[in-house]
């Protein structure tokens, strides 16, 4: 079964840790979210698992070195800032990058077409890039991580720019593409009502350390986000949602 | 979903018809190229020595096939050169300022130039060859120092760039020191050098243009994909999964050899690499497939309006060719500071 182990991940920038010798796995068709205050490593995190910034120990997925396996990673960061005038279109095709040949086959038209249209964004197909909105740029994005067929998906706040609609379309995605094809998603989000709702294991980061690492009602616990957070929180359960709600600073 | 494949075929449709229209536009420049000239050839008789081939005795055909089509030959694998050059260091660099002079392989270029017409740097016997070939030298010397210390620094672009500037500046010291010690004849032929002319244009070096042309095209094109993806931005592009130090480094190899040649040929033609890929980045999009033909189309077809332009400006006389590119430049410059395009 596919598995996404790190061990030991270290990352500092000049004298200051990020990352303090991070171990955690995480397994197939599953959520994952890492929460956690800010500065407290969940994007350094992220970009080190993709491989945009370089630390030491080990990514291992399959029991492979990550760093040889970049093509079963893909990366949607918090916010996609680009001035080029790539079409919508073109974007997503882009996550076929490692596959295109001189002449695109009406096969990668069709799957792109396909993914555009379930994630409702068939409609900016020929819109430049640069002109769409923050949620736009953040959709178009995840499809082409999303039509690369990655078996390790990293979202960096993917819900951030996007309404409550949306919001709920991209993680819906997520959570059945996972499920369909046993990948792994790793996400950084910071409404941790999504979080309890979509997450199958949450890892609270902590000071460039693992806190806790378990099932959300495991982690979602008042007294130990209080400790994190410095934030009062009421948690509460409507049907089969956990609702979690900052109420005051401590 | 029709429509969405429709919308991106119907958008490749568009430019393959961009691309042979101005392919079209091209050929009708070319051959306004060799008709014109101080020379009363009508369009008629330049096609009829055309279709007769190198061979013809009268002195029309030597005035066409000896003096014009190396001209315009010249300004086909000049322009083609300096125009791709200039669309892949602003992809690299992502920079829309970016041309074959940001990263000064030109200046390093004129100062070989200027070495060697003073002091017969690096004595080749064949006068024509001798200049082209210190220029050359100095170029590719100048690419090797940015490569080099870009390996350093995994090829980031503002260091490229600021490297750049820093070797404009030293070959442009030299080049003014060169001057100063140099004689009245040999400034006018360090002047006309600088100025770039196709004054120099020859069949040899058409030769030599065309294959490193041709060449590196080939090669580029291996690479379009990537360099679309990283026209999208650096960590885009690094998040597909694309070694982008490796693939900078690769493509300013390419232009600078693109540049070397091009400039070490007819000298410093300015401003063809900044206004081509602009030229033809808003008919094609960034998509490298059809970004870099149409760029060196457009490479081509400035030149040769220039080149009518120089030949018609002072009728009898040629002038030299990167005064008009300096001047039609500028304008284009400002035009885009005016729109905010840059």
């Amino acid at each position: 079964m596919l598995e996404l182990k790190l061990d030991q991940i270290e990352v500092h920038f000049g004298n200051h840790h990020v990352l303090k010798g991070l171990n955690a796995t995480f397994d197939a068709g599953k959520i994952h979210s890492v929460i956690g205050v800010n500065g407290a490593g969940k994007s350094v995190l992220l970009k080190t698992i993709a491989g945009l910034i370089h630390g030491s120990g080990q990514v291992l997925i399959r029991d492979q070195d990550c760093e040889y396996n970049m093509s079963d990673i893909a990366y949607v960061p918090q916010m996609a800032y680009s001035t080029s005038v790539l079409t919508a279109f073109e974007m997503v095709l882009l996550g076929k990058v490692k596959s295109l040949s001189w002449k695109v086959s009406k096969e990668i038209i069709q799957e792109v077409n396909e993914i555009m249209n379930t994630l409702g964004i068939a409609g900016l197909a020929g819109k430049t890039f640069s002109s769409l909105s923050g949620g736009q740029k953040q959709m178009v994005i995840m499809a082409q991580a999303l039509i690369s067929k990655p078996r390790v998906l990293l979202l960096d706040e993917p819900t951030s720019a996007l309404d409550l609609y949306h919001q709920l379309q991209l993680l819906d995605v997520t959570k059945e593409y996972c499920k369909k094809n046993q990948a792994i998603a790793l996400t950084v989000m910071h409404d941790l009502s999504l979080v309890a709702r979509y997450s199958d294991s949450i890892l609270l980061l902590h000071e460039g350390k693992t806190l806790k690492q378990g099932k959300p009602d495991d982690v979602l616990l008042p007294d130990l986000l209080e400790r994190v957070y410095r934030v009062r929180i009421a948690v509460a359960k409507l049907d089969d949602l956990t609702m979690i709600t900052p109420v005051s600073i401590v | 979903m029709d429509n969405q494949e429709n919308s991106y075929i119907r958008l490749s449709r568009k430019r393959k018809i961009f691309l042979l229209f101005f392919l079209v536009v091209l050929v009708i420049m070319a051959f306004w190229d060799i008709v014109t000239g101080s020379s009363a050839l009508t369009a008629i008789g330049t096609l009829r020595i055309l279709f007769d081939g190198p061979t013809g005795e009268t002195k029309y055909h030597y005035i066409v096939w000896a003096v014009r089509m190396p001209m315009t030959l010249t300004c086909i694998c000049v322009g083609a050169s300096l125009a791709m050059a200039g669309e892949q260091m602003q992809t690299l660099l992502q920079n829309p300022l970016a041309s074959p002079y940001t990263l000064g392989i030109s200046s390093a270029a004129g100062f070989g130039a200027c070495l060697g017409i003073i002091t017969g740097f690096p004595f080749i016997p064949i006068a024509w060859l001798n200049n082209s070939v210190s220029a050359l030298i100095f170029a590719l010397m100048s690419s090797t120092v940015i490569f080099s210390v870009s390996r350093r620094r995994n090829a980031d672009p503002k260091g490229m760039v600021l490297l750049g500037i820093v070797i404009n500046f030293l070959f442009s010291a030299l080049t003014s020191l060169m001057q100063y010690l140099a004689t009245q004849e040999q400034l006018s032929e360090i002047m006309h050098w600088m100025f770039g002319s196709l004054g120099k244009s020859s069949w040899n070096g058409v030769i030599v243009c065309s294959i490193t042309f041709v060449a590196i095209f080939l090669l580029s094109s291996r690479l379009s994909w990537k360099l679309t993806a990283l026209s999208a931005g650096e960590e885009r592009a690094r998040s597909l999964g694309i070694d982008t130090s490796r693939l900078r480094r690769l493509t300013f190899l390419y232009s600078s050899i693109l540049t070397a040649v091009a400039v070490s040929y007819v000298g410093s033609i300015g401003f063809i690499g900044l206004v081509a890929p602009h030229l033809a980045r808003s008919y094609v999009g960034e998509d490298q497939r059809y970004l870099a033909p149409l760029s060196a189309m457009f490479g081509i077809i400035v030149l040769l309006a220039a080149s009518v332009v120089s030949k018609i400006l002072k009728p009898g006389e040629l002038l030299p060719v990167g005064i008009i590119t300096n001047l039609v430049g500028v304008s284009f410059l400002i035009y885009l500071i005016l729109k905010k395009r840059v």
